[in-house]
This record gives C-alpha cells, structure tokens and sequence, in this order.
C-alpha cells in the first residue's frame, strides 16, 4: 500500500511540476504576438529600456536600447493602443497596431506619433514571441 | 517521510508561477486604453529670430587641399624650370587634439569633391541641403529666416543672396530627421520616422536622404540624454557619416557651444571624425567665442545648453558662410566655374 502512495504522490509532483513550468513559460514576454508588441510599446512610453529588450529578439537589442533612448528626452503618452496578428508562422508573425503616441515638448508642444499601419515583426525566439524590428 | 514536504513545495512553485505571470501580465498585456504620462526631460525652444544684424567676427580662411590647414605651415608656391619631382603628399592639417584652433569656415577636401561629383553623377540635387538634429538647428532658430521672402539680408552679408536663391527650399525645411527633442538614438529609429512620408523600416535619416536628395547634410545633434557618452555619441555620428557617404552626400559636422560634458569630450570627437573621414568641420563653437558667456546662455539654464539669440545669429550666418564657400568650391572643383 504504501509503495502505492509513494508512487502515486510521485506521479501527482511530477504533474504539477510540469503545469507549473508551463504555466512560468507561457507568462515569460511575448505570450503571443500582440501581446509582445504591446509590451514593447509600452516600454518605449515607460521610458523602461530593460523590458523593451527582454522583448525584444537577440539582433533586435541593440535597436531596441536606442528605440528606448529616443524616447527620453521627450515626455510620453500612450492612448488607445491595441495590436492584432495580420499573418503567423509557426515562428514568424506580422502584427499591426492603431493607437498612438503623444510627445510633449517644449512643456506644449506636442507632437504625434499615429501606429496606425506601422507593421511590427515578431519572431519566436527560445520559445517566446519578441519584436524583431519592422519589414521592409 | 520525505514527500511529506512535496505539497508545500508544490504550493510555493505554483505560487511563484502564478506571482510571475501577474507581474509579467502587466507588461505583456497592459491596459493601454488609458492615457499613462511618464518622466519627462522637456525642451524648450525660443521664438523666431528677428534681429537682422549682429557684429560678426571677421572670419578669415585659407583654402587648401585639405579641409582644415595648419596656416602656419603653408607654402608659397614658386615656380621653377625644371619640373618638380613628385614628393609625398605632407598631411599638414590640424589635429582633431587642436580643434578649437580649426577655422570657423572649413574647405573642402579632394575626397569630398570626388564625393560631391559622384552624387551630382547619382542623381542627388544640387541645389538641396539637409538638416539632421534637434532643438538647436529647426527652422526657428536656425536659417528659417533665409527662405522667408521678406527677409532681407544685412548690407555686410549681400554677397551670400546668390547661396540663399541657390538652396532656397532647403532653409525653412524641417525634414524628416531633425525635430525639437530628437536625439541621436531617434534617426535611426525606423518608430520615430514619419510613417505618411517614409518607408516601412526606414529611419528618419534613411528616410530624409532618400526623399530630399542632397548634396550637402548637416548633422548637428547637442540635445543630451541619460546614456549620452563620448563613445555613444562618436558610434552614432560615425554611423551617420557613413550613411550619407555611402550616398555621395557630404556631411557637414559641428562642433557646439556648450560643454555640458565637462571636458569638451564632444566637440575634439566630432573633430576625430571629421578627420578620419576628411570631413568639412564648421567650427560654431569658435565663432561664438567673441559673445558675452561664449554665446552660452547661462541666464536659461543652469548646465549652460541653451545659446543666446545672438549665437543663434552667428550659427545662422556662418553655417550660410559655409553652405556658401562648400557649395562654389565645389562647383569650382567640378564645373570650373570662378
């Protein structure tokens, strides 16, 4: 009976171990690839230069540190931004966004930036959706 | 005995699995609906200049084969019968280390007029120049005033109308790669650029040298920014450099009038540049030495960024001074035209 148990409470670890490391990849960045450019997006707003990198694809790091950089010296909003998959592959997505991005400068001076039509690569990286740039 | 402890560990890797995906959440899957305002590093700009005159320094140059010449080195030239044997060429230029002794006004080099020539060959307009930078060189503050029609220039300055008519256009133009609160990280951000004017993935600078087409750009970018080093500052430049080679056009470097930096790191790097690449360096930050602060206003703004209405003056006049002498030295060059 008792090697039963063991057997049992063993077999129900393992379980739980699985979903529980499952559950950890599939809320890693980049859980789907709207999602991911949303984050990016918003990063850039935040003016947090570590998670537009941690969402972003290993060649596109560099980029993303002076996306991220650009964005500084300006102070930001983000309105309304909402972004849907336009293709997929089973490791390269397209995503497209509306919504915008508001500079203001010169404590009034705004400048816009409209998403609308902007096309964001997307590709699987070790698993996870992270921006890749834009296509040409 | 010892799975007794498994369910509580099972717990706490749910847990955990569970407090990541809650925080990760947020950034994956943000409510983006709402207005977020963030940190701001505002800018500010000033009106448009009025003034029409200033008390200019007097700007001597000496033109020679290179663009900046040590003129204390130069050679009279003789003529002799017999033929000179050919001799290496002696680089007596000023060294990056000497900038602030570069003339205000640079010359072209035998590798910028082959430069000029190969874009006349390609394509690119002769009578257009860019601007690639920030709050310090829109069209407010800085050249606007030379495309405005009832704009008249002062009486010491006549001989330059010819430049204004020539490049008209290109003075009031903004352009796709230069804009109050633009930094050097934002031309090359393919987000930043103007998405009704430019290609999908193109940068702002891209963008502005494709569509505009010129043969001259300068690129002049102060603004700072958190990150903002020598070393940054040096890759982003060469970078831009290169790009508008790699399309014929001759980059104007700058130097500035501040010294937010401390060291005037900056402004001897630009000078490295311009002398690697044989570059025209227009020297601004010698050209204001003769105002009250060094045309530095102190009075806006205490690490001293911002120049006074009268540097704005002078960086208007002399950068036409160099558009003028660049642009005929060129046509000298390429179409022997006196």
């Amino acid at each position: 009976m008792n090697n039963i148990r063991q057997i049992t409470e063993r077999i129900g670890l393992l379980i739980m171990i699985l979903l529980a490391t499952l559950l950890i990849s599939s809320c890693l960045a980049g859980s789907s690839p709207a999602a991911t450019i949303e984050g990016y997006l918003l990063a850039l707003a935040e003016k947090d230069e570590n998670s537009a990198v941690n969402l972003s694809c290993v060649d596109w790091e560099e980029q993303a540190l002076a996306e991220s950089a650009s964005f500084k010296t300006v102070e930001v909003t983000l309105e309304a931004v909402e972004c849907q998959i336009d293709s997929e592959s089973s490791d390269l997505s397209f995503v497209s966004c509306n919504g915008r991005f508001v500079f203001s400068y010169d404590a009034g001076e705004e400048q816009e930036l409209v998403l609308n039509g902007r096309v964001f690569k997307v590709i699987k990286e070790a698993g996870e959706w992270r921006m890749c740039g834009y296509p040409e | 005995m010892r799975f007794k402890f498994i369910p509580l560990l099972v717990f706490v890797i749910i847990g955990s699995a569970l407090s990541s995906c809650s925080s990760n959440t947020e950034v994956n899957n943000p409510d983006l609906t709402k207005t977020i305002p963030v940190g701001i590093t505002p800018e500010e700009t000033e009106g448009p200049l009025t003034s029409t005159e200033t008390n200019l320094p007097e700007i001597k140059t000496t033109p020679g084969e290179t663009g900046q010449e040590n003129n204390d080195e130069n050679i009279t030239p003789t003529f002799t019968e017999v033929p000179p044997e050919p001799t290496a060429t002696v680089d007596n230029r000023l060294l990056p280390e000497e900038w602030q002794s570069w003339p205000i006004l640079p010359t072209l080099s035998p590798a910028m007029i082959e430069t000029y020539q190969l874009g006349i060959d390609l394509g690119n307009n002769s009578d257009a120049f860019s601007k690639v930078g920030d709050c310090q060189i829109i069209p407010e503050v800085f050249l606007g005033l030379y495309d405005d029609v009832n704009y008249t220039l002062p009486e010491n300055m006549k001989q330059f109308q010819e430049t204004i008519d020539h490049f008209s256009g290109s003075f009031a133009r903004e352009g796709m790669a230069l804009k109050g609160g633009f930094v050097f990280p934002t031309v090359f951000s393919p987000l930043r650029a103007d998405s009704s004017v430019c290609d999908p993935g193109e940068t702002p600078l891209e963008c502005e040298l494709r569509v505009h087409q010129p043969t001259f750009v300068l690129i002049s970018m102060e603004f700072r920014y958190e990150g903002r080093t020598a070393e940054i500052h040096e890759k982003y430049l060469r970078q831009a450099v290169e790009y508008a080679l790699s399309r014929a056009i001759i980059p104007i470097v700058a130097t500035k009038a501040d010294n937010f930096e401390g060291d005037h790191s900056l402004n001897r790097m630009t000078a490295q540049i311009a002398y690697d690449y044989d570059l025209p360096l227009w020297n601004y930050w010698l050209a204001v030495q003769f105002l009250p602060g060094h045309g530095v206003d102190w009075e806006r703004d205490s690490y001293g960024f911002h120049v006074t209405p009268d540097a704005w003056l002078v960086r208007s006049q002399t950068f036409l001074q160099t558009l003028d002498s660049l642009w005929k030295e060129a046509l000298e060059a390429v179409e022997g035209v006196n």
